[in-house]
């Protein structure tokens, strides 16, 4: 009674608090076993990923749902269900909530203090509550105190069940960190990422470069659900997002206006590319390896003069430089068809596109590379993601250490923004590509990745322990679920809520920017999202460009003066 | 001969212990029904009928058959008189509550009651009075004698007729029943059987 009248009395205990259960059982570790009340609460009532509250002695816990059981006291009743005894169900109502009952399992993620419960001070629990604690279904002012208002917060959807309340990511502590979108195809993790995005412009310092593959997350994106097209951060933020291009007639079709061309030299490419590149170009690590001696022996311009080889060269190429014929062939055969790539360019580019992309990225600018439709090709994708990051990270890099050594500022913190990660990251290759180094370097050089996947389980096992935070929609694959949620506390318990998301509009988000785990329906990209993130009201115009006036006076300015 | 009505008084207590009390009616085969709620003593102790015994007066005198030449139990009785004097009904009661300052309360007075208290038949309003919570259910089941579960079911379901809201009455009830009883399924399905059926 008295634990009752306590959890009234401060604040939340408003007529929707509704009672659950009690606290029979359970651990720290292992999570809290939930007896359903008899009468109350039907096992039904309570969906698995949902909060719930448990009022302790001292203190209140927030805790997860990851479990729903079915428990009788007595085995007989699995043999002769009450149903079958024709007393018009009596027996079947006497017996459910009693000898027959639910249980929850509830992980404890958070506690507060009870008297400080209105302050929001909640703080990971290392404690669980007493035996028969009272366990309710969450309020909107428990959500609250957990993911309470902060700067830089960002308002990412709302929880389980509870459409009324929101969950807040901590986005200055998201891009500490690298990051890991996942799910199944068709699932939304493209919106959810192009939504991390937006309130990565629009409330962080860092800036972030994106290896838009389909060209999505640029000028605008598709809704396919809905028939419907979208903003992208271009349209959003038009002053601080800079769209590059590789394949410029592609942007120019799709009415978007590319602030610039992404060209790469041949010379550009080096023989760890083609390492990188391996599985990609289904290459055996024979060939692959190759091309190292391929370089050596044409120095800069190695693969633009070994593409121009015919096939007779090719052979008399194999035994000048003494390496295997099959593979020297398979190698040239599978580079050929880079001729199609339109982004190479014979003359040298001095790396003038990583430079321009790092110019934007210096003054505080988004960049989107689009890829056109080179972004069908994984080769491409994958070299030219490769490429420009190893450039940029090197500058990041020099930049960081300069700074340390006093000479000039820090860098800004760079989120670089990867899709089919698996394709970088693969335990074969993850160790010798720039991405897997930039994600077992922590935040050391102010790089951090965000990767978006819908295979998790052909990343680097080190890799994705490394993510700080983890976002993840539906997956379909066991190994994909044990993937995300790899070296994470709970993993066990958190298992079951990942495998039931729903098909659509449901991640699971855990690690560093949230406070607990937690199931989120993400909030509409629409609209009221465009106008939250100051954006002005869609103009749409047949065939030209939805800026308006205001937008591209900013932009102008900004380009004109650019902000430092 | 045998129905008595509710209020009615019917016998005596012949001799009582903490939790039960033996009882002797005043007429053969006039007995308060097995499950039925009964009363005596004054503050009035509380007890429910678990077991009724017809049986000779003196136990030591067996009855003997009397009537082969006769057509009817009736003519039996008329033309054996004395009957009525070496005939006794005698039944057993489980003490479930008492009265005291504050009305009706579940569980064991901390005397039994006296030897020849009056026995009473209680009526709807005493049986209502026991309604609320179930925990003199608890001292019930601990009878364990052959009837007892029959007495404790026939007992709810007097006393569910007694009330608008039977039903949740009853599954109230069952559920306080099947708590008590979940370390005895077997006892447990068959006692729910005879509420619910």
């Amino acid at each position: 009674m008295m634990l009752a009248d306590g959890f009234s009395s401060n604040g939340s205990g408003s007529p929707g608090v509704r009672r659950l259960g009690q606290v029979v059982g359970g651990s720290l570790s292992r999570g809290l076993d939930v007896r359903l009340d008899a009468s109350d609460a039907s096992a039904e009532d309570v969906a698995v990923g949902s909060f719930v509250t448990i009022q302790g002695r001292r203190q209140r816990y927030f805790a997860v749902v990851t479990d729903i059981e079915l428990r009788a006291v007595d085995d007989g009743v699995r043999h002769f269900p009450p149903s079958e005894i024709g007393d018009g169900g009596f027996t079947a109502e006497v017996i459910s909530g009693t000898v027959a009952y639910g249980q929850l399992s509830a992980m404890p993620s958070m506690a507060v203090p009870i008297e400080a419960v209105q302050q929001g001070a909640a703080e990971q629990a290392k404690t669980i509550p007493e035996h028969f604690s009272p366990v309710y279904a969450a309020s909107q002012a428990d959500i609250d105190a957990v993911f309470r208002a902060r700067d830089g917060d960002f308002a990412l959807g709302s929880p389980q069940g509870m459409e009324s309340s929101l969950v807040r990511l901590d986005l200055k502590t998201l891009a500490n960190r690298s990051v890991g979108v996942f799910g199944a195809s068709g699932t939304g993790k493209t919106f959810l990422a192009r939504m991390l995005l937006a309130g990565l412009v629009k409330q962080t310092p860092a800036v972030s470069l994106v290896f838009d593959m389909e060209s999505e997350y640029g000028w605008q994106g598709q809704d396919n659900d809905r028939g419907r097209q979208v903003k992208g951060l271009k349209q959003l933020f038009p002053s601080r997002v800079v769209t590059f291009t590789l394949d410029e007639a592609s942007s120019r079709r799709r009415g978007a206006t590319p602030d610039g061309v992404v060209r790469i030299g041949y010379d550009e490419v080096e023989p760890e590319d083609i390492e990188v590149l391996r599985e990609s170009l289904n290459l055996s690590e024979v060939a692959a390896a190759t091309s190292w001696n391929v370089a050596r022996h044409f120095k800069d311009q190695w693969l633009r003069e070994f593409i121009a080889l015919n096939a007779a060269d090719v052979n008399d190429l194999a035994s000048e430089i003494g390496v295997n014929l099959s593979a020297l062939q398979t190698l040239h055969r599978r580079l050929l068809s880079w001729e199609r790539f339109g982004f190479l360019a014979n003359e040298s580019q001095g790396n003038a596109s990583a430079g321009g992309i790092i110019e934007q990225l210096e003054r505080g600018n988004h960049v989107v590379l689009e890829f056109g439709q080179y972004g069908r090709n994984t080769a491409a994708y994958v070299l030219v993601s490769n490429l420009l990051t190893r450039r940029i990270h090197e500058t990041w890099v020099r930049r960081k250490e300069l700074a340390d050594g006093g000479h000039g500022d820090e860098p800004r913190s760079l989120v670089i923004f990867i899709e089919e990660a698996h394709k970088f990251l693969t335990p074969e290759i993850a160790s010798q590509t720039i991405f897997g180094a930039i994600a077992r370097e922590l935040r050391k050089y102010n790089v951090t990745l965000m990767i978006v996947d819908q295979r998790p389980s052909g990343i680097d096992s080190e890799v994705m322990s490394q993510l700080g935070t983890r976002l993840s929609c539906a997956l379909n694959d066991d190994r994909d679920m044990n993937a995300v949620l790899m070296g994470a506390r709970d993993a066990g318990q958190l298992r079951n809520v990942l495998s039931r998301l729903d098909s659509k509009q449901q991640a699971l988000v855990f690690g560093h920017a949230v406070p607990m785990p937690v199931v989120v329906r993400p909030r509409d990209y629409d609209e009221a999202f465009y106008a939250e993130m100051g954006a002005g009201p869609s103009v749409v115009v047949a065939g030209g460009l939805p800026e308006n006036e205001a937008e591209r006076m900013q932009r102008e300015i900004d380009e004109l003066f650019p902000p430092e | 001969m045998g129905e008595v009505q509710p209020g009615q008084r019917v016998g005596e207590v012949t001799a009582s212990q903490t939790q039960r009390v033996d009882a002797q009616c005043y007429r053969a085969h006039a007995a308060p029904p097995l499950g039925s709620l009964v009363r005596m003593g004054s503050p009035p102790i509380y007890a429910v009928v678990m077991e009724i015994r017809h049986e000779p007066l003196d136990p030591t005198r067996p009855l003997a058959a009397r009537g082969a030449d006769l057509e009817t139990e009736d003519e039996l009785y008329a033309a054996n008189p004395q009957l009525s004097a070496i005939l006794a009904t005698r039944f057993t009661a489980a003490i479930v509550g008492y009265r005291d300052d504050d009305g009706i309360r579940a569980g064991l007075p901390s005397l039994p009651p006296d030897l020849h208290s009056f026995v009473f038949l209680c009526d709807a309003g005493d049986v209502a009075g026991f309604g609320g919570d179930f925990g003199w259910l608890k001292l019930l089941l601990e009878v364990r004698s052959p009837a007892s579960d029959t007495a404790i079911a026939k007992l709810l379901r007097q006393a569910s007729n007694s009330r608008t809201d039977s039903r949740s009455f009853l599954v109230g009830a069952g559920k306080a029943l099947a708590a008590e009883l979940s370390r005895e399924p077997q006892r447990m399905r068959a006692l729910l059987r005879e509420v619910g059926g």
